[in-house]
């Protein structure tokens, strides 16, 4: 018999990352519930050993979220796993908040992994966090605080500080503006911890990236990114540049304690260091025209042009 | 001012005066949304705070045009409105933290800004109708048409009033910007509802 060019059992892992890369597809599998919420129309699809959350809006779907009942500590979507680098950037990590549970896999994720840190989710729709209970196995714990609130609402209003602040706050294929912007971004920096870091998923394929770019660039010292397989992630921090032999020791020494399953200094090898800032206005409250950048295509080069690999 | 010149530009600035007023509907939710999300509560507050500034607009327009039936009064209300409109873009920031202060951030509290921000400049604007059907009536037997043209062509500007800031003026210009821009275009309108009021009672 001739060999299989792809191993049978990888089959169900490369459908689900087609799923993801191209997302306004509806997910095959059985519908589980569909909800109309306050904000989105929600679909659940059981699809094999995937449980996968989607947001539909007239014929077309964007994966939000997708967990692998068999087995708790992965995280099926790739860019999901970047986003877990930023936990090498603070010093200490004391408290972390992530703005955007969706199906709250990576939440749920670092829970398991450190449960002695807090951490609080915050998530505009409440059906959102409903389902995320009912079909993704996340619920509260002791350390793991979920919040139905806006996330801008939240920077302002909660004045707790954390050392790491995730940001996801997709709704289908958009970033509402008043979460891409300066203002946004200094409000975030006021709940950083000193020594804290913020991580920013980013869909990279129109001129919105640039602009997201320009304006984390404009509020933070130093912006890193992680292309993550058709999604990039931002890490953005002040103070001196961390030297890649810091983040790798501190990767290192969390990875000891914690035994994460996608091992960090392994992560930390795609980190590029943002050295030529795209020339485009940063995003402010007064003017963000998100729409209008989303739908114009980026023709200039990807990620490799604006930065330069960490040595 | 002939009669039709008169009812010309009663219908130039009711076209006008419709198109800012929806333009800034649209436009504040530019000032809400950073502070109390984009969502429905955002909206239906907008959209309230509208309807209930037209209400307001529409009797007291009625009240005044009865008591005096001027183009010229109906001009200092609109001024009125373009100066309320011009000091939202310098003063919406600490209106919104005062608002959040006292009513916070859920449906009261983004009710009661959208009204800070909305109310004082929609509600003279809204006395527009009601002063240009009095104004223009000249007999019952074209009341119907006269009133119809005046609720026609002040929709007709709140259509592309909300059409061309959303889908053209967002885009490319800032909110504040555009903002200034809208007042100065009300406070035109105003002056010409000012001098249209002069040359009538020239005339008469």
């Amino acid at each position: 018999m001739r060999p299989l060019l792809i191993p049978i059992r990888f089959v169900p892992i490369l459908l689900v990352m087609a799923a993801m890369l191209t997302s306004p597809v509806r997910a095959q599998g059985t519908l589980l519930e569909s909800r109309e919420s306050l904000y989105n129309n929600i679909y659940v699809f059981e699809q094999g050993r995937y449980i996968i959350m989607q947001f539909g809006k007239n014929t077309r779907f964007w994966t939000e979220s997708a967990y692998d009942t068999t087995d708790e500590a992965a995280l099926p979507v790739p860019y999901t796993r970047w986003m877990t680098a930023a936990l090498a950037y603070p010093e200490s990590l004391g408290s972390i908040l992530e703005i955007g549970l969706g199906g709250g896999r990576t939440a749920a994720y670092l829970n398991l992994h450190m449960p002695e840190v807090p951490i609080t989710s915050v998530e505009l729709d409440p059906d959102v966090i409903e389902l995320a209970r009912t079909y993704f196995n996340v619920a509260p714990t002791d350390t793991l605080t979920l919040v139905a609130r806006d996330g801008r609402i939240h920077l302002m209003r909660d004045r707790t500080t954390h050392d790491l602040i995730m940001v996801d706050a997709y709704r289908g294929p958009f970033v509402p503006f008043h979460m891409l912007t300066r203002e946004f971004y200094l409000t975030v920096k006021r709940r950083l911890a000193p020594g804290g870091a913020v991580a920013q998923n980013i869909e990279p394929t129109t001129m919105l990236f640039d602009a997201a770019i320009a304006t984390l660039e404009s509020v933070f010292d130093h912006v890193d990114l992680y292309p993550a397989q058709g999604n990039v992630v931002a890490i953005a921090y002040d103070g001196p540049r961390h030297p890649q032999e810091t983040l790798r020791a501190r990767a290192s020494a969390l990875q000891a304690a914690h035994d994460f399953r996608y091992p960090l200094p392994e992560l930390l090898d795609r980190r590029r260091l943002l050295t030529t800032p795209p020339e485009q206005e940063p995003l402010v409250d007064d003017f963000a025209p998100v729409e209008m950048l989303k739908s114009i295509e980026r023709h200039n080069a990807g990620v490799d042009d604006l930065t330069t690999p960490a040595e | 001012m002939s009669p039709s010149a008169f009812r010309l530009g009663m219908y130039a600035n009711g076209f006008v005066l419709g198109f800012v007023l929806m333009g800034f509907e649209m436009l504040s939710s530019r000032y809400l949304n950073p502070f109390f999300g984009s969502g429905i509560f955002t909206w239906a507050a907008i959209i309230s705070v509208t309807l209930f500034s037209l209400m307001v607009g529409y009797f007291i327009g009625g009240r005044m045009v009865d008591k005096r039936p001027s183009a010229g009064l109906l001009g200092i209300l609109v001024l009125v409105a373009a100066v309320a409109m011009a000091a939202i873009p310098p003063l919406v920031e600490p209106i919104v933290f005062a608002t959040m202060d006292i009513a916070g951030d859920g449906p009261s509290g983004v009710t009661l800004a959208a009204f800070v921000i909305l109310f004082v400049p929609l509600t003279l604007i809204a006395c527009f109708s009601p002063f240009a059907v009095r104004l223009l009536l000249v007999s019952t037997e074209a009341s119907g048409r006269q009133t119809g043209m005046v609720y026609g062509i002040s929709t007709c500007g709140n259509i592309l009033g909300t059409l061309v800031t959303s889908f053209y003026l967002v885009p490319i210009m800032g909110t504040r910007a555009i903002t200034i821009v809208f007042a100065l275009i009300t406070a035109a309108s105003a002056l010409s509802l000012i001098s249209m009021g002069r040359r009538m009672r020239a005339r008469q």
